[in-house]
């Protein structure tokens, strides 16, 4: 599905060039759940955003079902945004003046679903995610793990084909981080396709494979035996 | 419900807006309206592009006068002579008539004679009666709907009669009402209440206001230039032959600052004053909701991120900006119709007149149009970097609008100080003008002013009253009558003229005003006794039937006064005579057509260019001799501690004297204050506008400070923690508004300077423009700015920086 060949990223300043990326390539299949390990610094997010369509890469090819989707316009990028994929952040992003409600439902008044539908797809995923009682509370009257969970909601509602993890358990206590990974594992079982940033070994150990990114460059990509296996710590 | 919930949260920020906002469309909205209205001026006659107001200047000179009405038949003669003069109206006023009806009199200052073509020309409304033919007969009139009403108590007055006592005759004229006008609308240089027929030819070749109806497609410069060359070759007088102008009926109302005018004009230069402040006003008003609108903008930025990567488009988001915005736009249109309409109530400017309601409609629909385009400008110019690291962007301030904020508010603090400055200087200049304790009787009929000496032995009877003079004009009026002299010392110069005015032989002391060569101190002078014999004296020389018996008793009464001359300065200018001591004791001699009346004499005393008459205009050279028989302007001045007693005695004696003219007088200051009231209520206006102006600059300032300390809280912090001091975390976040005064008032000045300068240039005798006035402009804002950000400042500079630090 997600083809990176020969992707640098690199910042010029007068004397010298930095590279963020160096000469990275990476092919993701359908179905799978791809965990990138990093120490800080070593541009996971910049290749988490040149595949969400946020960043574009300095040099090298990036296509999506054999498309090339650089240098796309904006009104593509909106087409992707919005049906394709969907992102959830270490600090929830959530828009504070929106209940939980509103949040989960706000990608879906972009997609230009009606209002009836939109009642019944929010109250799906609240149930799913045993949160019809708080529908009507705002982010910060939510825990951490809850509000990420309203994320989760939120990254998936529109059903997107990939979902791009940014440090997801970053902010929360282990237990809730075990929640939100069981959570992500889950919908990877249904045939989402999820990409996730993290530096925590454990939660990198739910993905199907692990790929370490080290001052920019893959140094190490490997399928996880034990992905499907429950972690015992 | 969002929407709801967001205002909730906002509400300082949307209160400072709608205040804004609202505050500078109430002022564009009334501006713009009164200034449609002013430009409006007889535009509403179908014939309005082809009538003309004919005036001539005399040409001659510092003594020249271009008054707004002329005399003569010679424009009866044009109409006959230039065949693309269709018809012409003359309007002759009867100035102090006595008007009555049944048994009630009073004066109308509004009421004239005129031709039959008065409504071929105008196209004033009949309500009842037939306007064809209109004044073709004598003795007939037109009376307003007001006038109806008010002594009729109806408007079926067709038929009935009215009676007209003028000036200088006994008995009064009786006319037959032939019909009804509906009121003269306000925009209109002239309002009518009784408007008769010509009833005597020489009623028409006295001072009228005339009008030509040109034919269509005349070229009015050629038109004038044809004839005023005819006059140059017809003249064989060898004195200047008067200038013609042909003054669009278009122009008369903003352009037009003749002497006797019909009524007190506008001036176009106060129209662009009043809308370049209201435009001032829009324009602070605007950048503070730019600047306001950035910051809640960058504020909100994270959201704006998660939408996009949530789908949004930017197009989307504009939109969903764009339509809140809309809320503030309605709150501020509907707070700003409102003020306006109290703003439009105590300022007396009747603008909510269902014409204007799409005017109205149009200007609230753009304010709302721009509202919504620039709440959109941020999410364009700023530099979303839609990054999954959500870091806020160090968010500064517009500063160029700033500066331009703070310059608008320096203009307009600037120009406020000069106009009050000026207005202060003008009342100065005239003498007396502050003395609470005169008071004006102007415009007195003939018969009043040969009763003075009678009425003013009466007066000062009374202890209440302290001393009574009198004039040949009232304060801030005109000075015109001019006449040929001769001086010892001074060549003869053919036409040379000079402008004569007489007083009461106590006037400069009564004036305070004092001599700077010679005396004002007159002595003997000529009773009233004395002019009218001296009158008769020289009506017996001229009127071809000697009598010398008589006019040798008479020439024996007369004969032994010598004159006794006073100059002012600006005639000693026309002169030649540097030294006013130069002119004390030299002979001089006006050739008055009466030459009893002004016998030769002296000069006794010269006095200072003492402004009794308006500023708008260079002082005239004037020879002033005490008599009285021209004085139609009487003043008194009055105990302070028995003013109303004053009052009273000064209403029975009129009474008593002068039962068959009514008692209208007012107070000096009032007198002058009337003549610039166009310049107190632009000085007023602007004076609010200045005030509101820096209102809403301050509340700006006031909330981007708020927000710029507010990011500022951690930087505050550290730097305390380190050592700083509180006056250092002072200077540190006012520094920043120092300069953008300090630009402000670099761009502000020149432009301040300019506006005044244009506007001083409709007074002859103006203020200086001190560097001062704009140095205190700049500090006043400067003033404001630092004490509204220092109270933020403040509070977040003497803050325990651990509070600040805590969070992190």
């Amino acid at each position: 599905m997600i083809h990176l060949t020969n992707i640098d990223k690199y910042y010029d300043s007068k004397f010298q060039r930095t590279f963020v990326l160096k000469a990275v390539n990476l092919e993701v299949k359908e179905g799978e759940f791809l965990s990138i390990m990093r120490p800080s610094g070593s541009g996971k997010s910049t290749l988490l955003n040149i595949i969400g369509l946020l960043d574009e890469p300095s040099t090298g090819e990036y296509s999506l079902y054999d498309k090339s989707v650089l240098n796309l316009k904006e009104k593509a990028k909106v087409d992707y945004h919005r049906n394709f994929m969907g992102f959830i952040f270490q600090a929830y992003h959530l828009i504070e003046e929106m209940t939980v409600y509103e949040n989960i439902e706000t990608p879906l008044i972009y997609k230009g679903v009606k209002s009836h539908d939109r009642k019944a797809m929010v109250a799906d995923l609240l149930d799913r995610f045993n949160m019809v009682a708080k529908k009507d509370l705002f982010p910060t009257q939510l825990s951490g793990g809850q509000q990420q969970l309203v994320g989760i909601a939120r990254a998936i509602i529109g059903k997107p084909k990939l979902l791009l993890a940014d440090e997801p358990t970053g902010n929360l206590q282990s237990v809730q981080g075990e929640m939100i990974m069981e959570t992500l594992q889950e919908l990877n079982k249904e045939g989402m396709t999820i990409i996730q940033v993290t530096h925590n070994e454990k939660f990198a150990e739910y993905g199907k494979r692990i790929i370490r990114l080290e001052d920019g460059i893959i140094r190490k990509d490997l399928i996880n035996q034990i992905a499907h296996v429950p972690m015992i710590n | 419900m969002k929407l709801f919930r967001k205002l909730k949260s906002n509400w300082k920020w949307l209160a400072i807006n709608v205040a804004g906002l609202s505050v500078a469309l109430a002022c564009l909205l009334i501006t713009f309206l009164y200034v449609r209205q002013e430009l409006s001026y007889d535009r509403f006659h179908s014939k309005a592009d082809r009538i003309v107001r004919v005036t001539t200047d005399s040409n001659n000179g510092a003594t020249s006068m271009h008054p707004a009405r002329v005399a003569g038949d010679w424009p009866k003669q044009l109409v006959t002579d230039f065949p693309s003069i269709e018809k012409m109206v003359r309007l002759v006023p009867f100035r102090r008539a006595i008007i009555k009806i049944g048994d009630q009199k009073f004066y109308n200052e509004r009421a004239f004679s005129t031709d039959s073509s008065f409504f071929d020309v105008f196209d004033f409304k009949v309500i009842s009666g037939n306007p064809v033919n209109a004044f073709a007969q004598p003795n007939r009139a037109f009376i307003s709907r007001s006038l109806a009403l008010k002594y009729f108590g109806n408007i079926n007055v067709v038929g009935k009669e009215i009676s007209i006592l003028h000036q200088q005759v006994s008995q009064p004229k009786v006319y037959v009402i032939d019909g009804v006008m509906e009121d003269f609308p306000i925009n209109s240089h002239f309002h009518i209440d009784l408007l008769t027929s010509f009833t005597t030819v020489d009623d028409q070749t006295t001072w009228a206001y005339t009008y030509f109806l040109l034919k269509p497609g005349t070229d009015l410069e050629s038109l004038q230039n044809t004839i005023q060359q005819k006059w140059i070759k017809e003249n064989k007088s060898g004195s200047q032959v008067s200038i013609l102008y042909l003054q669009k009926l278009t122009d008369i109302h903003l352009f037009s600052h003749k002497t006797r005018e019909m009524e007190k004009n506008g001036d176009i230069r106060s129209i662009i004053l009043l809308m370049s402040g209201a435009l001032v006003i829009l324009f602070i008003a605007l950048i503070n909701f730019m600047n306001l609108n950035r910051v809640q903008f960058i504020s909100a930025l994270k959201n704006v991120k998660v939408k996009l990567i949530n789908g949004a488009s930017k197009s989307t988001i504009a939109m969903e900006i764009g339509t809140e915005s809309l809320l503030l736009s309605m709150m501020s249109v509907i707070v700003g119709l409102l003020l306006a309409l109290q703003l439009s109530k105590s300022l007396g400017i009747s603008v909510f007149q269902p014409d204007n309601l799409m005017v109205i409609a149009l200007i609230t629909a753009g304010f709302i149009l721009v509202i919504s385009v620039l709440s959109v400008v941020p999410l364009f110019t700023t530099k979303i970097v839609s990054n999954l690291t959500m870091y806020s962007p160090k968010g500064r301030l517009y500063s160029f609008p700033l500066v331009v904020q703070f310059a608008l508010a320096i203009v307009a603090i600037g120009c406020t100080l000069v106009l009050n400055r000026q207005m202060d200087f003008i009342t100065d200049e005239h003498p007396n003008a502050q003395n609470a304790n005169m008071l004006v009787i102007a415009g007195n009929p003939w018969d009043v002013v040969q009763r003075y000496e009678r009425l003013k032995n009466e007066l000062l009877k009374h202890p209440e009253i302290n001393e009574m003079t009198a004039a040949m004009e009232e304060p801030g009026g005109d000075i015109l009558d001019n006449v040929g002299f001769e001086m010892e010392g001074v060549d003869k110069k053919e036409g040379q003229s000079i402008n004569i005015f007489t007083t009461d032989s106590n006037f400069f002391s009564m004036m305070n005003i004092h001599p700077i060569a010679g005396t004002t101190e007159l002595g003997f002078t000529p009773s009233q006794q004395w002019e009218a014999d001296a009158v008769e004296l020289s009506t017996l020389r001229t009127n071809g039937k000697p009598d010398p018996q008589k006019q040798a008793e008479l020439e024996k009464k007369v004969g032994n006064y010598h004159d006794k001359y006073i100059l002012n300065q600006s005639a000693l200018k026309l002169l030649g005579i540097v030294n006013p001591k130069d002119a004390i004791g030299k002979r001089f001699r006006l050739n008055f057509f009466l030459p009893d009346l002004f016998p030769e004499g002296e000069i006794v005393g010269v006095v200072p260019d003492f402004h009794y008459t308006n500023l708008h205009n260079a002082e005239k050279p004037l020879a002033i001799a005490p008599r009285k028989m021209f004085n139609y302007c009487f003043m008194i001045g009055i105990d302070p501690a028995q003013r109303k007693k004053a009052v009273e005695t000064i209403a029975t004696t009129w009474q008593k004297i002068n039962p068959e003219f009514p008692l209208q007088y007012e107070y000096m200051t009032d007198a002058y204050q009337k003549v610039y009231a166009g310049e107190y209520a632009q000085s007023r206006v602007l004076s609010l506008f200045a005030i509101i102006s820096i209102l809403i600059a301050a509340l700006g300032v006031f909330a981007l400070a708020s927000f710029k300390i507010q990011r500022q809280e951690k930087e505050i912090g550290i730097r305390k923690v380190n050592g700083a001091r509180n006056s250092e975390i002072l200077l540190m976040l006012n520094r920043d508004f120092i300069k953008w005064v300090i630009a402000g008032f670099i761009i502000a000045t020149p432009i301040a300077w300019y506006a005044m300068h244009r506007w001083l240039e409709s007074f002859a005798y103006k203020t200086s423009l001190s560097w001062w006035i704009f140095a205190l402009a700049g500090l006043l804002a400067l003033g404001i700015a630092l004490l509204t950000v220092s109270w933020k400042s403040w509070i977040a500079a003497t803050r325990n920086p651990v509070e600040a630090l805590r969070y992190e």
